[in-house]
């Protein structure tokens, strides 16, 4: 046969027979098939091979086999780690390795000391109660676009996983006020919000007859922001209490960016495997499947990231006002529960004593007795000898 | 079905499950695939067992850039090769009558192994590859480090001498 007489050379006609032509090209290959005796008796000649290769077939492996590999996986490690190449290295390697750690930590420790990355730090304020100290030389971090690239977010994107640039943290803070001026609060705190960007996730007033009213809320501002919403938020009433956290969430997104990276691979992978091979319709079916399969865990992973990216841009501050109780008179107090709120009143004021006590000598208990023991005898020798000059 | 894929993942992960039903997947395919080129049953049965406790020992480190078929007949194409180098080195081995490894259809699976010895070997590799271990061209062209076109024509000559072969047959 003379391929260049032919459309199709006899490569192509193979790999048609063997559902390796792109469907495009396949479906050309079928027509010409059917009008060339030539080819389609080249077609037949290499069936009748593959039919006649399947006459050699062995015999199934024995037992020993399956027993073999049964037991080298029993015996191994429940889920391997790469700290377990580690193991079986000579003393120098573990040596070498201990001086590099040092090595590290000694920089790290000076970048630390410079002023390269310094971490927020809380300190007493002179209420004894947390207070952020405020001059803070945390090095700027990178907008949120630094982080990831928005058409990665496709499914033609490159399948590069992102790494951050800095330091991602997310910022948390949680601050409990007392304030007289309750009717105003809220009124007040949603022009805080507005002017720094922010808003309420979470919103609720309680006001029961007899205490005062409190809001509770989860509000959400830009990290950059969180500072200065802070002070304003103060400003409101008295502070109770205060704290603030950070989460450094950068391990977490690059992991995730790599897990991301890697279904969006497999996920073009079988995009391109579904375009470019014809093969049965069962094994399309199945792939399509997969391929929803796939999309679905690069859907759920995406929005796990947003979630992440949403925590590091938008610090979260859980906020409780109180409003600053005035007594009311109840006319209806009967004097019998006068005296049964001053039994109570007695019997909680002794448990307090009772637990205050156990809890100052479980505390300080430890520290007494060191200082009991260390003394006693200096004290002793000194006590006799005082006992011995007035003797004399 | 649970791909391939996703059950060496899993067994990444922890469980063995996963690895039993890779195992049992493969176990027989991985088996024809020694015992087809190596005239020693016992050895084909060793390296089979050599190449699942390759795939033990190596799973940490398994990316999903290639199919499982692809990656376990890669290894097993190492071992094998391995093993050639090792009996080139001992000399040739001695005749070993009681060898026909087809155990139905006797007449046919011999003119198919006397056929297939005929073969170039790169040409009988790549067809066996492709006919027996059902691997495509593309998965072929990566476990011998070849261009995928070399890979078709080799697969195209060592069909047709093989059709040339049957056609003198009959």
């Amino acid at each position: 046969m003379q391929p260049v007489n032919h459309p199709l050379a006899p490569e192509s006609v193979m790999a048609y027979l063997d559902g390796e032509l792109p469907a495009a090209q396949a479906v050309g290959a079928a027509a010409h098939l059917d009008g060339c005796a030539e080819c389609r008796e080249l077609a037949d000649g290499l069936r009748g091979v593959s039919q006649a290769l399947p006459a050699w077939e062995v015999e199934a492996p024995g037992e020993r086999v399956a027993q073999r590999v049964m037991e080298a996986l029993k015996q191994r490690p429940p889920v391997p780690t790469p700290r377990l190449k580690w193991f079986g290295l000579p003393k120098w390697a573990w040596g070498l390795a201990s001086v590099g750690a040092a090595v590290l930590l000694i920089a790290g420790v000076g970048l630390r000391w410079y002023g390269v990355r310094q971490v927020p730090m809380i300190k007493p304020g002179s209420d004894g109660l947390g207070s952020v100290s405020g001059a803070r030389t945390v090095a700027p971090r990178p907008p949120a676009s630094d982080y990831y690239q928005p058409e990665l977010a496709s499914t033609t994107a490159a399948n590069v996983p992102t790494t951050p640039n800095g330091p991602m943290i997310a910022r948390t803070a949680q601050l409990q006020l007392t304030t007289r001026d309750f009717d105003h609060i809220r009124a007040r705190l949603d022009d805080i919000l507005r002017r720094h960007g922010g808003y309420f996730g979470e919103l609720s007033i309680a006001s029961p007859t007899d205490a005062g009213r409190t809001l509770s809320g989860k509000l959400q501002v830009p990290a950059g922001q969180l500072d200065a919403a802070l002070s304003e938020i103060r400003t409101l009433g008295h502070v109770d209490t205060e704290s603030q956290n950070g989460e450094e969430v950068t391990a977490e997104f690059t992991d995730l960016e790599a897990r991301l990276a890697n279904s969006r691979h497999t996920e073009q992978r079988m995009v391109d495997l579904l375009r470019e091979r014809a093969g049965k319709l069962s094994d399309v079916l199945e792939a399509e499947r997969e391929l929803g399969r796939v999309r679905g865990e690069v859907e759920q992973m995406e929005a796990q990231r947003k979630g992440l990216l949403k925590r590091v841009d938008y610090a979260t501050l859980t906020l409780t006002v109180n409003e600053e109780y005035k007594a009311q008179l109840h006319a209806d107090s009967s004097t019998s529960t006068q005296f049964r709120n001053a039994a109570v009143d007695g019997f909680r004021a002794a448990e307090g004593s009772v637990v205050g006590l156990a809890l100052f000598l479980l505390a300080d208990g430890p520290v007494l007795l060191l200082w009991a023991a260390v003394l006693f005898f200096p004290a002793r020798f000194a006590w006799r000898r005082w006992q011995a000059r007035r003797r004399a | 079905m649970v791909t391939d894929e996703t059950l060496i993942l899993e067994f990444q992960r922890g469980s063995r499950d996963a690895f039993d039903e890779l195992f049992a997947r493969y176990r027989e395919p991985v088996h024809g695939f020694f015992r087809r080129r190596l005239p020693d049953r016992q050895r084909a049965e060793d390296l089979t067992q050599e190449t699942f406790l390759a795939v033990i020992r190596a799973s940490a480190r398994y990316e999903p850039r290639s199919p499982v078929r692809t990656y376990l007949f890669g290894i097993a194409f190492k071992l094998l090769a391995a093993e050639r180098r090792s009996l080139a080195r001992q000399g040739p081995a001695p005749p070993q009558p009681s060898e026909p490894a087809a155990h139905a259809a006797p007449d046919a699976a011999l003119w198919v192994r006397e056929a297939l010895a005929r073969l170039d070997p790169s040409e009988r590799e790549i067809l066996m590859l492709r006919e027996y271990e059902q691997l495509s061209y593309a998965e072929i062209a990566d476990i011998l480090r070849l261009p995928l076109n070399t890979v078709r024509t080799r697969l195209l000559r060592a069909r047709l001498a093989l059709k040339e072969q049957l056609h003198a047959t009959r």
